[in-house]
């Protein structure tokens, strides 16, 4: 049994797959400082998955992933992970990352500052280095860059997964999952200036159990014109399979830009690529946004109630199961992780055993005066 | 979606609309608990009780793929009796709700209701909670959907009737092939208090029987085929709606009624007006379609009108033109029912329970089958036997026969499984008729009105004695253990059991599998250990109190209560089942203290000795002997010495050597001769007596030899034996020495004058 994993982390992003075989893949990082008090109904993210690594009897993940360097997505990361390429971030209690899956635009972004810059220091490093790291695309850029290293791109080929192709490394039969890339094209990375959403990591996950395949599609900070991109370009080529899913991973914390260019009074319209692909939610679907809760009035920041409408109305039309808000579970006083079990029955949305004393003895208490 | 409409009256959605405390409060749960969504409420009345209804709609967790159909959106009424007499109720409104396990039996038509809890009702009550039963729902949905509610090592559901009454069946079965003159026939068990509420028990008669009676319910059971475990839940109102149920079955159960009651009313003599009608449905269980039957599942009604209306309705018979019921010939084709005829006769269900076999009762205490079948004697039915007994045999561990001469008193009562019922029979005869009918499962072999050391003379007792795997002696007579041990001619292990005459303690002895330590042994050991354990110096000290029930000298009892009685019976009992089930000899002694506490020694045994000589017997064991090395090889190279207590059974001739004493402070001890002086002694051999109830004392001397010099006597030890000899002829018995040598040997010598 695998199980996926959202931690309510407010407005942004950290998941990760529990593969059965014990792999663990965590994407993308956000701790907040305020989240450490007990008031905040954050999760202490960082001490939450040191405690789960610690149950599990371990202090690294085997892949790590940044979908792209916004703040949300990475916040609090370099005071978390083991940093190959400095010194400073290598104390005894940091969490090693076997290897680093970044879109290849986290290395060739200039000017960037903060923990942004930490993280293409890191990536970069590795790259050098040959090892430990994935990078998504293979822009003309990147081979720019290689070469003022003194590298040859063809020396780090093998460490490069373009869109289209599935993750080296992983397969259904020995991880029971593997991982089909959507994003980033070369092209987010060509034009002028990089962008960042535009060229963000999207994947799409298919777990095998026996003979029960279930599909994650997992999107970053995307928005419309990118997913209806992806959707043409892969109905093109004829994998509408790699486009089918049963849990999908909401875009920028349900903001409607992920859906179309009209927020809406109640309702986002989807333009018709992004209601296609909604459409190809499975009996049994679940939708997660990873957000605040959703606000029941017209907002300007994600996430946005019309975008929410348009999520519930998938699952109802798609006979799903639900559709959650990581700050919204079970309550948004004290939200929990979010778990989903992938089995020999599909994905199934853990409902049972959040609350009351099973709950509380999980973990720590909280400070006692 | 088509769901079941909640009739009633709509209630708005507010806390202070509901009247009953329970809905109130899961109201207010509701307003903040995961994955519910309240839809509506509503107030109705059935059955004479008024119910608040909460319509909720469920959001269960659930895998893509299910066992069975669970939806993502499942609606729900929870229904609370406005007294919060009974657990709130939860119905699934969903029309085409599947069939699943764990759901209550409702009439046809009905909402299915879940069955949430396996324990009482007043038992839930403790711990109830709105959060726990919304918990509990959820649960149960999302275990459902997933086939987990009912684990695969549960046994297959039993069938869950909610109903007040209920039937007995027999042990033996319905599937008895009728006997010519033999019917299930029915009695009713009325409770006067509550005329509403009754047993049926049902058994094997007879038909005469049933007249005794001035009305029977006539049983008639019907086989259906094979099916899926837990799915049957819809419960039959009437005659009609079985009927429709089960007209698929071959034959179809009109027909097959029919037939059946044309026949009962060919029989003589036939049912009476007056007489009503049982029907038990037989129902195979498989855990899957097409696999084997793991068990017979059996439902049962009460049919509302007597089986001369039944008869009449189904047309069975017709009525004579001098009105009597008379059977109808089969007519061609068959025929159809009226079905509001049908309609009209009611069906109340019964629960049925099945009378106890011997099996369940092993079951229900652990008992192995082995220990089931094991032939035992009980020797001695008192207070302490008959409890012991009786422990064991309820629980189906052992096939008994009972063994006591002694006859069954008033003042027996008092400590006694018995009653004053029984005052005046054999207390065997007594104890064996109450099991029969109160254990019907382990019924005595047999009961034996004798001595039970007049087995040579009795060949009943003989071969029960010759028969049996395991004696149980709770005669509490020595002579009776001893006579046992030594003389009947039988394999079994001899236990002994019996309390101290305080009551404040009991003892088992339990003979080794291959019986190399005998009773008389084991008593022998336990009395070295009343000497040697200071927490057994009280042991044997009686209770000052006796009691005379009678003018004969020996019409005295003790003052024990039954409750000491009891406790260490239960002690008893369960030494003696774990205690056969093990190879080794056992002595044990438990305390029962003032304040409740109960403390349990084991007695350490030692391999027996033994040797012979002049017609008697000298029984010793290793320990003696450890205990003459021990002592001599303290004094070394001196001589030393003391005295041998133990006791004599004249009836066998034999020696029962217990423990050997050092030697007192005056006595003399050279390195070529020992004279044993006397300091102390009396007192020890007044301790000694006092410990075991004046049965060990003094029976010989002991010295030892320096080394070297081996253990036979020297001209002196010869002197000494027949100095002692002719002291202890005054007695009656042998004089005894033992000497003590180099690497733990010894030799004992006996003199008889």
């Amino acid at each position: 049994m695998h199980s996926v994993k959202f931690y309510p982390v407010g407005n942004g992003d950290c998941s990760q797959i529990i593969l059965a075989n014990g792999k663990r893949l965590l994407f993308d990082y956000c701790h907040r400082q305020q989240s450490e008090d007990d008031k905040d109904p954050r999760i202490d993210l960082k001490a939450a998955l040191r405690q789960e690594l610690q149950e599990a009897n371990r202090d690294n993940y085997n892949v790590v992933a940044f979908t792209h360097g916004d703040d949300d997505h990475i916040a609090g990361s370099t005071d978390f992970f083991y940093l190959e390429h400095a010194k400073t971030y290598q104390s005894a209690d940091r969490i090693k990352m076997s290897e680093l899956w970044v879109p290849a635009a986290m290395i060739l972004e200039d000017g960037v500052s903060g923990e942004t810059r930490v993280l293409r220091q890191e990536a970069r490093y590795r790259l050098k280095q040959g090892k430990g790291i994935r990078v998504f695309s293979k822009p003309d850029k990147l081979e720019g860059w290689l070469r003022a290293q003194g590298l040859t791109l063809q020396s780090r080929a093998h460490l490069m997964t373009d869109a289209g192709q599935l993750v080296p490394g992983f397969n259904k039969v020995t991880d029971g999952v593997e991982f089909f890339v959507h994003s980033p094209f070369s092209k987010h990375v060509d034009g002028g200036t990089v962008q960042r959403n535009e060229a963000a990591l999207i994947l799409h996950a298919t777990f095998r159990v026996d003979s029960t395949e279930t599909r994650f599609l997992m999107i970053g900070d995307t928005e419309w014109a990118v997913l209806a991109d992806i959707v043409n370009i892969t109905r093109s080529r004829g994998r509408d399979d790699r486009l089918k899913w049963d849990l999908y991973n909401i875009p920028h914390h349900c903001s409607y830009l992920a859906l179309g260019p009209e927020k809406g009074t109640d309702r986002t319209t989807p333009v018709d690529a992004v209601q296609w692909l909604l459409d190809q939610g499975q009996v049994g679907c679940i939708l997660i946004s990873s957000s605040d809760p959703i606000p029941n009035e017209d907002t300007n920041n994600p996430p946005h109630r019309q975008a929410a409408r348009t999520y519930r109305d998938t699952i109802k039309k798609n006979n799903g199961d639900r559709f959650e808000v990581t700050m919204e579970h079970p309550n948004s006083t004290k939200p929990k992780p979010i778990e989903i079990k992938i089995g020999r029955d599909g994905a199934k949305l853990i409902k049972l055993g959040l609350l009351g004393a099973s709950f509380v003895t999980s973990k720590p208490s909280p400070r006692a005066g | 979606m088509n769901t079941h409409a909640v009739e009633g009256q709509d209630l708005p959605l507010t806390a202070e609309a509901l009247t009953s405390p329970q809905a109130r409060a899961t109201f207010a749960t509701l307003q903040w608990y995961p994955y519910y969504r309240l839809v509506a409420a509503k107030s109705f009345e059935q059955f004479g009780s008024h119910y608040d209804a909460l319509i909720v709609e469920l959001n269960p967790e659930l895998p893509q793929i299910k066992k069975y159909d669970i939806r993502y959106r499942e609606p729900l009424a929870l229904c609370f009796d406005h007294t919060d007499q009974r657990l709130p109720r939860v119905q699934a409104l969903r029309k085409d709700f599947p069939l699943v396990p764990h759901v209550n039996l409702v009439p046809t038509g009905a909402p299915r209701e879940l069955c949430l809890y396996a324990e009482p009702p007043e038992v839930v009550r403790l711990t109830w909670t709105p959060p726990e039963f919304l918990a509990r729902i959820a649960t149960w949905f999302a275990k459902t959907a997933t086939g987990t509610l009912h684990a695969p090592d549960q046994p297959l559901e039993p069938f869950l009737l909610t109903s007040a009454n209920e039937v007995i069946v027999p042990h033996d079965g319905l599937d008895l092939c009728q006997q010519a003159d033999k019917r299930l026939i029915a009695f009713p068990i009325i409770r006067d208090e509550q005329p509403s509420r009754y047993s049926v028990r049902l058994s094997w008669q007879p038909v005469q029987e049933a007249l005794k009676f001035p009305w029977v319910f006539y049983a008639l059971v019907f086989r259906l085929s094979p099916r899926e475990h837990g799915l049957i839940h819809d419960r039959p109102r009437h005659l009609h709606d079985l009927t429709t149920l089960l007209a698929k079955e071959s034959p179809p159960f009109n027909d097959w009624l029919r037939a059946q009651l044309r026949e009962l009313f060919s029989e003589k003599p036939r049912p009476r007006e007056c007489d009503w009608l049982l029907l038990l449905l037989a129902i195979p269980q498989q855990r899957e379609s097409g696999g084997s039957v793991e068990r017979t599942e059996r439902w049962a009604f009460v049919v509302g009108n007597s089986v001369t209306e039944v008869a009449l309705a189904v047309h069975a018979c017709g009525k004579s033109p001098d009105g009597f019921c008379v059977p109808l010939l089969e007519s061609p084709g068959g025929q159809t029912f009226d079905p509001n005829s049908l309609t009209a006769i009611s069906l109340e269900p019964l629960r049925v329970i099945s009378e106890l076999t011997r099996t369940d009762a092993n079951c229900l205490s652990g008992v192995a089958p082995h220990e089931s079948s094991r032939a035992c004697v009980l020797i001695g039915a008192g207070a302490l036997g008959s409890q012991i007994y009786v422990t064991l045999a309820r629980m189906g561990w052992g096939e008994w026969t009972i063994v006591d001469d002694d006859m069954f008193l008033p003042h027996n009562s008092v400590r006694h499984v018995l009653g004053d019922n029984c005052v005046g029979m054999y207390k065997a005869h007594a104890l064996q008729r109450t099991a029969d009918v109160q254990l019907p499962y382990n019924q005595p072999r047999n009961a034996i009105a004798a001595n039970a050391m007049h087995f040579a003379s009795n060949p009943t007792l003989a071969c029960a004695l010759k028969d049996a795997e395991v004696i149980v002696d709770v005669s509490t007579s020595l002579a009776v253990a001893r006579a046992l041990a030594c003389h009947a001619e039988s394999n079994a292990r001899r236990v002994s059991v019996f309390l101290t005459p305080s009551g404040g303690a009991s003892v088992v002895m339990i003979e080794n599998a291959d019986r190399s330590y005998r009773l008389d042994v084991l008593e022998q050991q336990y009395y070295r250990a009343i000497l040697r354990d200071d927490r057994l110096r009280d042991h044997l000290q009686g209770h000052s109190e006796t009691i005379r029930y009678g003018g004969s000298c020996r019409d005295v009892t003790t003052v024990i209560a039954q409750d000491d009685i009891l406790l260490h019976a239960g002690l008893l009992a369960k030494q003696i089942r774990r205690g056969v089930e093990q190879d080794e000899p056992q002595v044990v002694v438990w305390r029962s203290h003032e304040d409740g506490s109960v403390d349990r020694i084991a007695i350490p045994l030692s391999p027996p000795r033994m040797c012979e000589g002049s017609g008697w017997q000298i029984r010793y064991d290793d320990a003696l002997i450890e205990r003459c090395a021990e002592l001599r090889e303290h004094k070394l190279p001196h001589e030393t010495g003391g005295i041998l207590v133990g006791y004599f059974d004249a009836l066998r001739k034999i020696v029962y050597v217990v423990d050997a004493l050092p030697a007192p402070p005056d006595s003399l001890e050279h390195t070529t001769a020992f004279i044993r002086g006397v300091t102390g002694l009396r007192e020890s051999l007044e301790d000694i007596g006092s410990r075991t109830a004046r049965l060990v004392h003094y029976v010989g001397e002991w010295h030892s030899h320096p080394m070297g010099i081996g253990v036979q006597m020297s001209a002196q030890d010869r002197h000494l034996l027949q100095e002692i000899a002719d002291e202890m002829r005054f007695e009656g018995w042998p004089g005894i020495i033992l000497i003590a040598g180099d690497r733990q040997q010894c030799a004992l010598y006996l003199q008889t004058i």
